[in-house]
This record gives structure tokens, sequence and C-alpha cells, in this order.
């Protein structure tokens, strides 16, 4: 509560209600008024009623006050008393998970793994408030409204003192949406509900090793290391991936019997590794190619030995599209496909715009 | 409104709060450790692979879990993700096996993913045991033995692909007392692959003095074939104290971008006051990722955000201030990185701002 005057010394006491409050010296606004400010607690009955508030000046300089003459009268230490409505506090929003995830339609969460796609937010009435009813329900708002287009927001209860917030489509890039309620004439603080989704892989390593599968061909398992990002920058760890191909295998020019018919099945999936991994966010993929000497053109090589280089001939690619969130084929949130393109001697995941080199 | 939907927001609560239980617990060679009805050293006699099943009789030189005994075979079936036909043999090292409910042994692969059969198990060397090398550390726990097995072949590796993959099985093992001490006999080797994955294992236990080691001798990590393992444990710091932040600092005038960018991300994640020094330094990086990670961390401390760790992501927590940010202004907002990539267009006028 601020108090405007004049003549309030350097000490005064403000009244309100039965409560005194020392604010302190005043302060000068930009008209030579004194202003103080104090902070108020009252009790929560007290809310709707209407409270008395005066203040005393009690002198400056160490003098005791000393009215000036005003007529026959010597002036009050008192001032004027005002009424002033004594309002409940505004309710406020919590909730034990600020942050949901878009993980792809029908999502279904795996406590282990921690990644929502939705949060339940409640409302606790301010000190003096009743809480809502089924009578007199809370009501929700997001902030922007356009987040409707991707999230709904519905009560836990005909109280609606809990809602759930829950996506039901990707927003754009990484979001955050301002949730408020109302009820009883007062609205609530804003509550930041944050949003993010997986967004791409990322080649943090590879290591090319001999073809050793039976029967052992001159060829390559390349094992590629790649990290989930989001959309808000962040490394998602431990969570589920799977892998789907589109598409055709593509052939980069002169190459023979490398682009092979795309496998339908025995699509992979895993869970990204956790942040006590040593490669936080991360999970192996593993290419391999090996053809029997005189079938393919050119023929498939073993991984040379370092320091020697690896080929930059490339010979076929593939589109493949990691999915998180879910092991299960047509579940999970897609990220930026990339292309597993089969070089000479190694296989590599290159990024979605990459195309066959001239060779 | 919509009421249509309702919910045990009770039940919600439980099982946040069973995932944020769950989510500490071990994982990778501990993990695997605790899964394995057996560990074993030992050599495939003879086997076949037809198509994804394999079966083969597996002769044990050493137990490290489990009621098996020295000396004998025990035949162990697998169905591995790569398909192939023909024989196996010779195959020597360390084999994670669990018994399945007939009775027989089956293979837990050491790593995740579509594994082949040769990188299912850790492989050791035939000629150097632990014992046969008098190693002066007393293995107690199961996973002290593991670490002290990794760590002998480690030092006597064939070729740098093994010793990636025994690097990457020690690296995943913590739950062993004689973890330290192992780390501190690699990074005293001459070999630099093996010093530097002694510092990471150092660095990953939060030894600031190992981060400072690396720091001194950053300009080599690049040329190592093993060069992710010291990269990923310093995009990983997060302690805030002065000494790490002096050299993750002392990094981003290394030669090579990819330290500079490893420790930009590591600074970025920190953000403090203390950061912000290095972090301007990092503004004049020749790597445009390296430049724009310098900018979200100066975006994220003027936002006041927490320090960014694994554990706050999936809740988001990272993104709630954690008070006021006297610092942040309209100005700030529009040049903020905290929640945005950058546009490579407008780079010129972000590193003006900041």
């Amino acid at each position: 509560m601020t108090v405007t005057g004049s003549g309030f010394g350097d000490h005064p006491t403000v009244l309100v209600g039965g409560g005194v409050y020392n604010p302190g010296p005043p302060s000068r606004n930009s008209q030579g008024q004194d202003v103080v400010t104090i902070s108020v607690t009252l009790d929560p009955s007290l809310a709707g009623s209407s409270l008395p508030v005066h203040l005393q000046s009690n002198g400056a300089g160490g003098q005791a006050f000393f009215g000036q003459p005003q007529g026959p009268q010597l002036g009050s230490p008192n001032s004027n008393t005002m009424q002033v409505q004594a309002k409940a506090a505004a309710p406020t929003i919590s909730s034990s998970n600020p942050g949901i995830w878009w993980l792809g339609p029908n999502f279904v969460p795996i406590p282990a793994e921690g990644y929502y796609d939705l949060t339940v937010v409640t409302l606790t009435p301010g000190a003096g408030a009743s809480p809502p009813s089924a009578g007199s329900p809370a009501t929700w708002t997001v902030a922007p409204s356009t987040a409707l287009n991707y999230l709904t927001i519905n009560c836990v209860d005909s109280a609606c003192a809990s809602a759930i917030v829950k996506l039901f489509g990707p927003p754009v890039g990484c979001g955050q949406v301002q949730v408020t309620a109302t009820f009883g004439g007062l609205q609530s603080n804003a509550f930041t509900v944050y949003i993010d989704q997986p967004l791409s892989v990322t080649l943090v390593q590879a290591v090319d090793r001999s073809y050793n599968i039976l029967p052992v061909y001159p060829g390559y398992l390349s094992e590629n290391t790649l990290r989930l990002g989001s959309s808000c920058g962040q490394t998602m760890t431990n969570i589920s991936v799977h892998e789907e191909f589109t598409g055709n295998f593509g052939s980069c020019g002169g190459s023979i019997n490398w682009a092979g018919a795309l496998p339908q099945d025995d699509w992979f999936h895993w869970t990204t590794n956790p942040g006590t991994d040593p490669f936080p966010g991360s999970f192996p993929d593993t290419v391999g190619f090996a053809c029997q000497p005189g079938n393919c053109t050119p023929d498939s090589k073993t991984p040379p030995i370092p320091p020697a280089p690896l080929s930059l001939h490339a010979n076929a690619w593939s589109t493949q599209e990691f999915f998180a969130g879910s092991i299960t084929i047509g579940k999970g949130a897609p990220t930026v496909p990339d292309l597993q393109v089969l070089y000479t001697d190694h296989g590599r995941d290159e990024l979605w715009n990459w195309t066959c080199p001239l060779q | 409104m919509n009421s249509r939907m309702r919910m045990n927001v009770g039940l919600w609560a439980l099982i946040l709060a069973a995932s944020n239980c769950m989510l500490a617990e071990t994982s990778g060679t501990d993990a695997l450790a605790t899964q394995a009805d057996a560990i074993v050293v030992g050599e495939v006699q003879s086997g076949q692979q037809t198509d994804r099943s394999l079966s083969f009789l597996l002769t044990i030189s050493r137990v490290i879990k489990g009621n098996l005994v020295n000396g004998t075979t025990i035949s162990v079936q697998w169905e591995a993700a790569w398909r192939g036909n023909g024989s196996l043999n010779g195959d020597y090292g360390m084999w994670f096996l669990q018994k399945t409910q007939i009775g027989t042994w089956t293979l837990l692969p050491v790593k995740q993913g579509r594994v082949p059969f040769q990188s299912s198990y850790f492989a050791l060397s035939k000629a150097n045991s632990p014992a046969l090398l008098g190693s002066n550390l007393t293995p107690v726990s199961t996973n002290d033995v593991i670490a002290v097995e990794l760590t002998t072949a480690i030092q006597h590796y064939n070729d740098l692909n093994q010793m990636s993959d025994l690097a990457y099985g020690l690296l995943r093992t913590s739950n062993s007392a004689l973890m330290a001490d192992l780390y501190r006999t690699l990074s005293s080797s001459s070999d630099r692959e093996l010093k530097f994955l002694g510092l990471t294992g150092l660095v990953r236990m939060k030894d600031a003095s190992a981060l400072v080691e690396i720091a001194r001798n950053a300009d080599a990590i690049p040329n190592l074939k093993t060069s992710e393992f010291p990269l990923s444990a310093i995009r990983s710091v997060r302690d805030n104290s002065p000494t790490t932040i002096q050299a993750l600092a002392q990094m981003t005038s290394s030669h090579s971008t990819i330290v500079q960018g490893s420790a930009a991300e590591a600074l970025r994640d920190i953000h403090t006051r203390e950061t912000l020094p290095a972090l301007g330094q990092l503004l004049e990086s020749s790597d445009p990722a390296t430049r724009e990670a310098a900018i979200k961390g100066f975006s994220l401390f003027v936002e006041n955000l927490p320090i960014t760790t694994p554990q706050s992501i999936p809740s988001q927590a990272w993104r709630v201030p954690q008070g006021p940010a006297p610092y942040r202004s309209p100005e700030t907002d529009l040049y903020s990185l905290s929640t945005r990539v950058l546009d490579p267009a407008k780079e010129a006028i972000y590193l003006q701002f900041w």
C-alpha cells in the first residue's frame, strides 16, 4: 500500500485497521509530495471488508510533532482517514513438471524415461479465498490462444481446481505458453508451461571395422554414434528411439549392385544413453555392407588402417528417419531425416541435404 | 473450457515421482554386471551361426561372477542382430551371460544397438591377464574385477577399435572403488590414447586437476583416435568451481576448433558470471557453432537460468529462472538464443549486441 500526502515528518506511522506499520523515512515524488509504501498482511477473515487507513506524523529532526496553527486550532498529527477494501490474495498455479514434449500422437509415457506430453497444473487459492467448487468452478486460459491449435487444457474435476495441459500436435520449434486461472473474480499468476520436441540427430563419432559377419567378404561395419537433439537445443538422454526407412535406395553414378532392396522390416530401436554415459543422449547406428568380390562395382573394401584416409567414393544412399518417444513403428515424433550413405569402405549417416558427389 | 477429460491428479504425481527415482538407476557396464547371472573370461572353442541364431561352446578361463567353474565348457545361444552363416572359434574375452528359463546360457551384448557377434563381448588379450601382470590392486567386488580386467586389456590393446570398445566399457563402469586408481595409472601412460583415457575417466569423476591437465595438452586431442572420449567429457562438465572454469577458459584458446567447441558447450551450460570472459572470447571463434554456443551462454546468464544438467532436460527445469533477472531487458530478449537457434544471416548483429 502506498500513501501520498504532505507533512509526514521523517518517521511516520501508518495505521491500517488495528495494525501499526513503520515505513521509515518518506520519499518525495515529482510533485514534491511525501510518499511511503508498506506491505500489509491481514487476517484472511478480513477479505471483502472495509478497513480504515490513516497516517500519523511523529515529527522530524528529532523533534516531536508540533502542529502548525490553523486558525484558532493547531494542526493534528493524524491525517484524514480513508476506507480501503481488503481483497483476498490472488490464487497461484503450480505444477510438479513445468515442461512437456511433443512425442507423437497417442504418446504413451515411459516413467523410467521421464518425458511427458502433458502436465497437471493446480490452483491454490490465495489467503482468504475459498477454493473453487462445482458451483463456482475456476476457468483456465492459455496464451497465446493460437497454442490451442496444438494443445488442450481440460479440467480434472468439476471444481476445475486442476487442469491437464496436453499436446495433440507439435508447436513451432521451441515453445512455451502462459496458463492463467480465474475464479471468484480473482486472476492467478501466469504459469509458464515449457514445450520442446525432438529435432534431429547429429553424428558424434564413427568407428569403422572390417565386415566380420559370416561368410566374411571384404566390407565394413561402421558404427555411427548419433546424438539426439531437441528444438530447444538440448541433448535428449534416456528416451526410446526407433528407425524407419522411406523410399528406395538411391544409386550414385557408376555404382552397380550397391543399391539393393530397402528392408521393409527388421528396423531397429534404441534408448538414448543416459546423462551418466560417456556419450549422453547418443545411440549407435551401425551401417554394414560387404559384397562378394566381383559382384559389385566398385568392390566393397575393408576400412583402411589409420592414418590412411577413408574413401570418398559414395555408391548408394537411403533415407532414414528416427522417431523419438517410442520403439514402435508408426509411433513417436519424427526428427529431420538423415541419409544413410554406403561409401566404398565405410557407411555414414549424412545430413538430409547430402547429395551424391561428382565421381 | 472442455472438461471431458478427467484424470486422477494423484496418479500423475505418483508417476512423476516414480520416474525421478528410476532415472537415478545405474546404467552401462554396471547395469550389465547386475543383470548378468555369470560373467566369465573365456574362449569360443567351436560354434555356428545360422542366419540370426548363434550357438557356441565357451571354455572358461576365469569366473568373475556366478557359480561357473574355471576350465569347464558351457554351451551358449544368442540371437544376433546381423544375419550370417558360418563357423565360429577363437573369440577370446569377457562375456556377460544370462541363464534362460530353460537353464541354458544366452549372451548379454556389451553394447546396445545392432551389434555383430564380434562386438558383443569385450575382446581381451590372452597373454595379459591381471594375475600374470601382478597388479597391486586388490579387487573386491565384481565391478572391481571387471574394471581391472578391462584396464589390463586396454594397456595391451591390439588395435584402436578394440581399445575404443574396452575404453567405452571401462568409462561405463563406475561402481568400483578402484576406478580413480585405475584411471591414474592410465593417465601416467606414455601412450597418448591411454593417457587421455585416464584423464577422461578422472574428469568424469569430477577431478578438476585432470581437467587442468587436459587443458594443458588440449591441442593433442584432435589427433587421438579416441578423441571423442575427452571431448565428450569436456562437454559434460558442469562444475562451476574456479579451477574448472579456468581450465575450460584455457581450452577456448586452443588451436583446435573442436576443443574450443567442446569447451564452449560446457561454458554455455554452466553460464555463471565467472564464465562470461571465456564466453566473450568464444564470440571471436572461427567456428560458427562455437560462436552460437557463446551467444547462447550469454542469453542463459542474462535470463538467470540454472546450470543445464541432463537431469533438468526432461522436466525442462533448465528453462525456469532461478529468481529475478536484473540484466534482462526487451533488448536482450530480442537477441536471446536461450531457446532459439541462430539465423546465420543475422549472426553479425547478434555478435555485435553481445
